[in-house]
C-alpha cells in the first residue's frame, strides 16, 4: 500500500512538472486581456489578434532568436501574473499611470488613444458632474478609467466594475448601465454593431494628464527585456510597419 | 455547430484543460488529505493541533479567497524571499489552491474512514505484535478506500465545479474561454448554457463511474464481520 | 497576540500598510461590503429554504408529474458550478429582448442584487431539497400512520410531525449549508456587487496591497463561519435529548 502512495505521489509530481517549462531564455510570454477589439481580441481559432497583437508579432520578427507566445487572461490578473513570473510582458490597451509605473516597468509609449464615455443617444452624457450625477457608469476592474472615476467622482456616481469592457457594454445594451467609460477605439468598434449610442471623448487637457499613452509592461527590474522591446519597437517604427498597421486599424 | 459561432473547438479545449486541472489537483489533494488525516490522528498533540487548525482555516474560508491567497501570496514567496526565478507551470497556482482545498475536506473523510474500520482488526494486530506503523501500512490504509469512497467521490464533484473559479485568477479554463467568446459574440446565454451542459456531462459521468466503482469495492463489505 | 498582529507594521511581509490603516482609510466600503454579504446570505438562505420545504413536500406527495421537474432542477443545479449559474442569471437572461420588455420582470432582473439572491437561493434550494428529502424519509412511518388514523390532514401532518422531526435531524447538516452559502457570496463581486470580497478586490486593485486585503478577508470570513457553527451547536444542545445521538 505504501508503494502505491509513493507511486501516486511521484505520478502527481510528474504531472505537475510535465506542465512546467523551465525558464527558456528564447521564449517570451506576452499576455493580454483579449476582449478589447480592435486592439486585442481572440479570434475563433483561439489566437490573439488585433492592432497591438500584430504590433507584438512585428516586433518579435525584429528580435533575433526569440519566440513569442501570446495568450489571453483576465485584466486584473495581469500585474500579479507578471510579478509571479507567469508571464514576461503584459500588453493590450494598458494605460501608463503613475501608480502602475511604481509596480511595473513600462516600455516607451506605443500609441495614444482618447478615452470616452458611451451612452444612449437619449441620455447623451458628458464629462461633467451635473450630467453624471447619480448615474450608473461601467468600467473595467483595475483599469485607469476606474481609478480616475473613483478619484474624481467617488460619491456622486455609481461605479460598477466588470471583469472586461465587453461585459460592461453588454449591460449598457440592456440598460443596466447609463454609460461605459473606456478606451475610445474599443467603444467605436462596438458602436459599429450597435445603433443609438453617442460617444463623447474626454477633452479637458488637465484631466487628460491622468491618462498616459498605451505601452507594454515588464516586471520591475527586468531591464534586459525592456531594452529588447524598446529596440524592437524603434525598428518597427523606422521601417514603416507601424504606420501600415495604424492605417489598417484606425483609418 | 454554427450557433456557437465557431467557438466550439475552443470550448472543448477548455473542457479538456478543466479535466486535466481537476485530475492533477485531485492527486495533490489526496496526498495532502492522507497526510492531514494521519496528522489529526497523530499521538503528538502539537501535530494534531496544527493540522486541525489548518483544516478548520481552509474549510472556513471562501474557495475564491484561498485561490487568491495562493495566487497573490506566492508573489511574496517568489519575489521577496526566494532568490532564483523558476518558471513553474502557469496552472500551478490553480493546482495548489484546489489541491489544498480538496486536501482539507478529504482529511475529514479519510479520518472518518480510518476510524470506521472495525477496531477489532487493530486490536488483533497489536496482540500479534505489529508496530503502529505496520498497522497503518498493512491493515488500515489498504482498506481506507472502501470506507472513504463515497465521501471522496462527493468531494471530487465539488472539485470539478470549483475549477470554474480559476478563471478568476486568469487561467484559461472552460469558463474563461466562454467569457472570451461571450465578449465577442455578446451572446451570454448561449455560451453559459453550453458550458453548464458540459459541466453537467462531466459530473454525471463522474457520478456514474463512482457508482460502479463503489459497487465493485463494497462487494465484500459486511461479509463475515 | 491578535492585537499585536493587527498593529504590527507588516513592513517586510506585506509592505508598508498596517491593517488598522486599512480600516481607517476604507471603513465605509468594507463595512458596506460586510453588510451586503450578510444580507445576501440571509436572503439567499431564506429563499432557498422556503423553496426546499415546498419541493421536498411535493416529493413526498403523490403528485408524480411534479417529481420530474423537481429532480431535473436539483440535477442541473447540483451538477453545475455556482459561478456559471450566477452568470446565466445575470448576463444570460438579459440576452433575451422579450425578457427585457416585460416591465414587471425586468425591474427585478435588472438589479444585480436580485440576480445574486436568486442564484444563491436556487442553489441553496436544490441542495436543501435533497437534504430535506432524506430527512423526511427518516420520520418514523408509524407516527405518520397514527396521525392519519387520527384524521389529520396532509398539511397538518406536514406541519406538526414531519417538519419538526426533519428540522432536528437536518440541523447540523444544514449548518454546513449556511456556511457554504456564506462563502459563496464571495462570488457576487463578478456581477458588480461590492460585497466584502468585492470591496477588498476593489481596494486591492487600487493600492496593490494584496497581502493586507487577503488577511482581512480571511479574518472576517473565518469569524463569521466560526460564529455560525457556534450558534448552530448551541441550539442543538437545547434539543430534547431523545433526538440527539
Amino acid at each position: 500500500m505504501k508503494l502505491l502512495w509513493v507511486k501516486i505521489l511521484t505520478a502527481s509530481i510528474g504531472l505537475v512538472l510535465s506542465t512546467t517549462t523551465w525558464a527558456k531564455s528564447q521564449e517570451i510570454h506576452f499576455a493580454t486581456d483579449a476582449t478589447q477589439a480592435p486592439l486585442v481580441y481572440l479570434n475563433q481559432e483561439g489566437k490573439v489578434n488585433g492592432f497591438e497583437a500584430e504590433l507584438v508579432n512585428a516586433m518579435c520578427e525584429k528580435m533575433p532568436d526569440t519566440q513569442c507566445v501570446l495568450t489571453h487572461q483576465s485584466f486584473d490578473s495581469l500585474i500579479p501574473s507578471l510579478n509571479l513570473r507567469k508571464i514576461d510582458v503584459m500588453f493590450g490597451a494598458i494605460t501608463v499611470t503613475e501608480k502602475r509605473a511604481k509596480q511595473v516597468d513600462f516600455t516607451q509609449t506605443l500609441y495614444q488613444n482618447p478615452v470616452g464615455l458611451m451612452s444612449t443617444s437619449q441620455e447623451s452624457l458628458t464629462f461633467d458632474e451635473r450630467s453624471l450625477k447619480d448615474k450608473n457608469l461601467g468600467v473595467q476592474l483595475g483599469s485607469s478609467m476606474e481609478q480616475y472615476l473613483r478619484q474624481k467622482y467617488n460619491n456622486t456616481i455609481s461605479i460598477k466594475t466588470y471583469g472586461g469592457v465587453q461585459d460592461a457594454l453588454l449591460d449598457l445594451s440592456n440598460s443596466r448601465l447609463d454609460a461605459v467609460f473606456a478606451d475610445t477605439p474599443i467603444l467605436m468598434h462596438w458602436q459599429k454593431d450597435h445603433q443609438g449610442y453617442d460617444l463623447v471623448n474626454l477633452t479637458n487637457p488637465s484631466e487628460l494628464k491622468f491618462f498616459g499613452g498605451n505601452a507594454m509592461a515588464v516586471r520591475k527590474g527586468n531591464k534586459k527585456l525592456l531594452a529588447q522591446l524598446n529596440k524592437a519597437f524603434d525598428a518597427v517604427k523606422t521601417d514603416g510597419t507601424y504606420d501600415a498597421l495604424y492605417q489598417k486599424y484606425f483609418e | 455547430m454554427s450557433y456557437l459561432e465557431g467557438y466550439a473547438p475552443q470550448l472543448l479545449e477548455g473542457a479538456l484543460l478543466t479535466l486535466q486541472l481537476g485530475i492533477v489537483s485531485l492527486l495533490l489533494g489526496l496526498v495532502l488529505g492522507t497526510l492531514g488525516a494521519l496528522g489529526e490522528l497523530s499521538r503528538s498533540t502539537v501535530v494534531r493541533y496544527f493540522t486541525l487548525s489548518w483544516h478548520t482555516l481552509i474549510r472556513g474560508l471562501p474557495e475564491i479567497l484561498i485561490l487568491f491567497a495562493v495566487f497573490y501570496g506566492s508573489d511574496l514567496l517568489f519575489n521577496r524571499w526566494l532568490p532564483t526565478p523558476i518558471d513553474i507551470s502557469p496552472y500551478w497556482a490553480g493546482i495548489v489552491g484546489l489541491g489544498i482545498l480538496f486536501g482539507a475536506y478529504a482529511s475529514q473523510v479519510l479520518r472518518g474512514a480510518l476510524l470506521a474500520i472495525p477496531t477489532g482488526q487493530r486490536e488483533a494486530a497489536l496482540a500479534l505484535g505489529f508496530s503502529h506503523r505496520q498497522i497503518y501500512q498493512h491493515i488500515l490504509l489498504p482498506q481506507l478506500w472502501r470506507y472513504a469512497l463515497p465521501g471522496l467521490g462527493n468531494l471530487w464533484l465539488v472539485l470539478l465545479k470549483d475549477t470554474a473559479l480559476v478563471s478568476l485568477i486568469g487561467l484559461t479554463d472552460l469558463m474563461s474561454r466562454a467569457q472570451a467568446a461571450v465578449s465577442i459574440t455578446q451572446k451570454p446565454f448561449t455560451f453559459y448554457l453550453t458550458v453548464a451542459c458540459i459541466y453537467l456531462i462531466m459530473t454525471s459521468i463522474s457520478q456514474w463511474l463512482l457508482q460502479r466503482y463503489y459497487q465493485k469495492t463494497t462487494r465484500y463489505l459486511g461479509a463475515k464481520q | 497576540m491578535v492585537i499585536a498582529t493587527l498593529l504590527s507594521k507588516n513592513h517586510t511581509l506585506f509592505g508598508g500598510e498596517t491593517m488598522i490603516d486599512w480600516f481607517l482609510t476604507y471603513p465605509i466600503p468594507l463595512l458596506q461590503g460586510l453588510l451586503l454579504t450578510l444580507e445576501l446570505t440571509a436572503l439567499g438562505l431564506l429563499f432557498g429554504l422556503a423553496v426546499a420545504v415546498l419541493f421536498a413536500s411535493i416529493l413526498q406527495s403523490h403528485w408524480r408529474f411534479l417529481h420530474y421537474p423537481i429532480h431535473a432542477f436539483t440535477f442541473f443545479i447540483r451538477g453545475t458550478p455556482l459561478l456559471v449559474q450566477i452568470f446565466l442569471i445575470y448576463f444570460g437572461l438579459s440576452q433575451f429582448a422579450w425578457i427585457r420588455e416585460q416591465d414587471w420582470l425586468w425591474i427585478w432582473l435588472q438589479e444585480p442584487f436580485i440576480c445574486a439572491v436568486l442564484a444563491l437561493g436556487l442553489n441553496s434550494a436544490a441542495y436543501t431539497t435533497v437534504l430535506l428529502q432524506g430527512t423526511f424519509k427518516t420520520v418514523p412511518v408509524g407516527e405518520i400512520e397514527a396521525a392519519k388514523a387520527l384524521g389529520l390532514s396532509s398539511l397538518q401532518i406536514l406541519r406538526r410531525i414531519i417538519l419538526p422531526r426533519a428540522t432536528i435531524t437536518a440541523w447540523s447538516a444544514y449548518s454546513n449549508e449556511v456556511v457554504l452559502i456564506l462563502k459563496s457570496t464571495a462570488l457576487v463581486s463578478t456581477i458588480t456587487l461590492l460585497d466584502l470580497m468585492g470591496a477588498i478586490r476593489q481596494i486591492t486593485a487600487e493600492t496593490y496591497e494584496m497581502g493586507t486585503g487577503l488577511l482581512i478577508a480571511g479574518l472576517v470570513y473565518g469569524s463569521l463561519t466560526a460564529i455560525t457553527v457556534y450558534l448552530f451547536r448551541s441550539v442543538e444542545k437545547r434539543f430534547p435529548p431523545i433526538h440527539r445521538r
